[in-house]
């Protein structure tokens, strides 16, 4: 990695500071020893989902606190960098996976195209691209799962032949609004039907998919779990959402989503609950326990991503990376013993991998007292 | 457990109390009467006046405040305390080389869940997601690693036979629950064999550990004998060995019973059904 400019690290650390957790663009600038985790991560799947290569699944399991988003901000700043599509969604009790519908729609309306300032939804991403240069007459030659959702993308690409009505229809349709095919057809747009419902979310989802690996771009779909999912042991939900997840995983396995990469940042016993929902989804998820999970494995503990497994390590580490985000800030005279103090103190007071989010605040704060004070 | 008995600083209160209750007993005798002398009304209310000038009943408040105020103290000291004790204990953990996951609500220590409630401080141990300890409040990390401790006692102690013994036992439960479902032994109920469990396990223990055996076979301990039974290797009889079967997600939903991981600290196995297949042969040796 290069070395952050001073206006960068000292907007990193206050960001960390007064809200906790570091944000997209700071992601890198602060991280410590993810290196090992993103280059395999870089290699093995985002080079490749570009042109409709392979997909992947990645769950990333930690509790509160232990970098899960970050890790999430660190994969989504390296897709950007890959020129891939990128879609956020939080998996919380309102927002679950119980309905794919709701799943692909949430998708839809996340996709991003080039960053934090890059077009988003999946409307303005198609616009981007046909402004860019995409060629529709690409899709000409392959048929899709859903006809009318693959011929909107198509006539999305190509926006200025439309009226200002017919434009806001079809982007509510590409949203996955439910619009029908009457008032599509008022509005001149001919041939579109069956909008994104329940039904048809799966051949929504690869189409989508399939279109936009036709024009050459990939999708990466980050799932941040902030509250418990798949939650209880009974009840309708609990099993539609180990469905819907068990699908996913399948599909991307099976090779019927092209070019997409779901990574899941998921609380601590995700895969426990996986497993009491649906031992077949349980299955899925296994990984071995009696020793250390090689990177490329799909299911890790975060403690696992890090290069610095023991909680000791790892706080030597952000000791000796904060103390050179304070030389890049100017601050010579901080050192790594006075951080390891305040380390150690933060280690003594909390246990297992959620200390992590405490200790990069702590270090944080002490730089930017240092600088004040100095 | 909090010994309030045992804390000096709460045997004067407690004296206090008893002293009163002690005194009101004698009120309300002296006003009801015994079987032999008749009540008084005037015995009561000389005793009653002699209380009250005595200024025990603002001393009993007193100490019923001091009861409350100590019990605040001591939850807000344990509150204070609780992340330092888990990091403490999850050191002394790691450092003795267990098994440990960290989950959202605790730790999965081996085979051993131990689940901290934030919101009071107390901590509980379940294996298989039944409770083996419930909620306890923490005393520091010695009582988190305590804690840990006897549950693991209460597990071995659970262990009544030998392995090849549980494995009979697991034979005969199987077997019955097996005639209790038509004789069909290609899919008998998990939970069915459970329930013949607890008797198979009594029948086959030695007389003098009847008594344990009828009063340690909760269902955790019951959970423990069947992963123990198949801990070491499948249960044989006659050529068959015993295996368990996952359901449909219905199945699983309604009749799935949890087993232990595969390996310690691993994900929990959720099955339904236990039936019998054709013991592999034998490994050939080398003589």
């Amino acid at each position: 990695m290069t070395t952050p400019s001073p206006e960068a690290v000292h907007e990193a650390l206050r960001a960390t500071v007064s809200g906790g957790i570091a944000t997209e663009n700071s992601a890198d600038v602060l991280d410590v020893g993810s290196g090992s985790w993103l280059r395999v991560i870089e290699g093995d799947v985002l080079a490749n989902l570009s042109g409709g290569g392979p997909g992947a699944i990645r769950l990333i399991c930690g509790p509160h606190g232990s970098g899960k988003s970050h890790l999430l901000d660190l994969v989504r700043v390296r897709a950007d960098r890959y020129g891939l599509l990128t879609a956020t969604c939080e998996l919380s009790r309102g927002h679950g996976l119980a309905e794919l519908s709701t799943v692909v729609q949430a998708v839809l309306g996340a996709l991003r195209l080039g960053g934090p300032d890059g077009p988003v939804g999946l409307p303005n991403v198609l616009r981007a691209l046909g402004e860019a240069g995409a060629d529709p007459n690409l899709l000409d030659s392959t048929r899709f799962p859903h006809p009318s959702f693959a011929n909107a993308m198509r006539i999305a690409l190509r926006p200025r032949q439309l009226e200002p009505n017919a434009r806001a229809m079809l982007d509510r349709y590409l949203e996955g609004e439910s619009v029908s095919a009457s008032t599509l057809t008022h509005v001149g747009l001919r041939r579109l039907r069956a909008p994104l419902s329940r039904r048809n979310a799966a051949s929504v989802l690869t189409t989508v998919a399939q279109v936009l690996a036709t024009l050459g771009k990939g999708i990466v779909i980050l799932f941040d779990e902030s509250e418990h999912t798949l939650a209880g042991r009974t009840g309708p939900r609990l099993t539609a959402e180990a469905n819907v997840l068990r699908r996913l995983v399948d599909a991307i396995s099976a090779g019927d989503l092209p070019g997409v990469c779901c990574v899941f940042g998921v609380l601590a016993d995700f895969t426990d609950r996986a497993a009491l929902a649906y031992p077949a989804l349980g299955q899925r998820l296994d990984r071995p326990r009696h020793t250390r999970a090689p990177l490329r494995w799909p299911v890790l503990d975060v403690e696992e991503v890090n290069d610095h497994t023991n909680p000791d390590d790892f706080a030597d580490a952000a000791c000796e990376h904060f103390v050179a985000l304070a030389r890049v800030l100017g601050a010579k005279r901080l050192s790594a013993a006075r951080l390891r103090l305040r380390a150690q103190h933060v280690l003594a007071s909390q246990a297992g991998a959620s200390v992590r989010r405490d200790l990069i605040r702590t270090l944080a704060a002490e730089v930017l007292q240092n600088l004040e004070a100095s | 457990m909090d010994k309030l008995q045992s804390n000096p600083e709460q045997k004067e209160p407690q004296a206090a109390i008893k002293d009163l209750v002690r005194d009101l007993t004698e009120v309300i005798t002296a006003l009801e009467g015994t079987r032999t002398e008749p009540g008084s009304i005037d015995a009561g209310a000389k005793l009653a006046a002699k209380l009250l000038a005595s200024g025990c009943v603002p001393r009993l408040e007193q100490s019923l405040q001091g009861i409350v105020e100590y019990q605040q103290r001591r939850q807000a000291e344990r509150l204070a305390g609780l992340s330092s004790a888990e990091a403490t204990a999850v050191r002394s953990w790691r450092e003795s080389g267990e098994a440990l996951r960290q989950m959202d609500a605790g730790w999965r220590i081996g085979t051993l869940e131990l689940r901290l409630d934030r919101a009071t401080a107390r901590a509980s141990v379940r294996y298989n997601g039944l409770t083996v300890i419930a909620h306890e409040p923490v005393e520091g990390a010695a009582g988190l690693e305590a804690l840990v401790v006897r549950a693991k006692a209460l597990l071995k102690e659970a262990s009544i036979l030998p392995p090849a013994d549980l494995q009979a036992a697991l034979w005969d439960a199987f077997l019955f629950a097996a005639q209790r479902s038509g004789g069909n032994t290609q899919g008998v109920e998990l939970r069915s064999v459970l329930e013949e469990l607890r008797t198979a396990l009594v029948r086959r223990a030695r007389p003098e550990k009847l008594k344990l055996a009828a009063i340690r076979l909760q269902p955790w301990a019951l959970s423990w004998i069947l992963d123990e039974a198949f801990r070491h290797g499948p249960p044989i009889s006659g050529g068959q060995r015993l295996g368990l079967r996952t359901g449909s997600q219905r199945e699983t939903r309604d009749i799935g019973v949890q087993v232990g991981p595969r390996e310690p600290g691993g994900e929990p196995l959720i099955y339904c059904y236990m039936h019998t297949v054709a013991a592999a042969p034998a490994p050939l040796t080398l003589t």
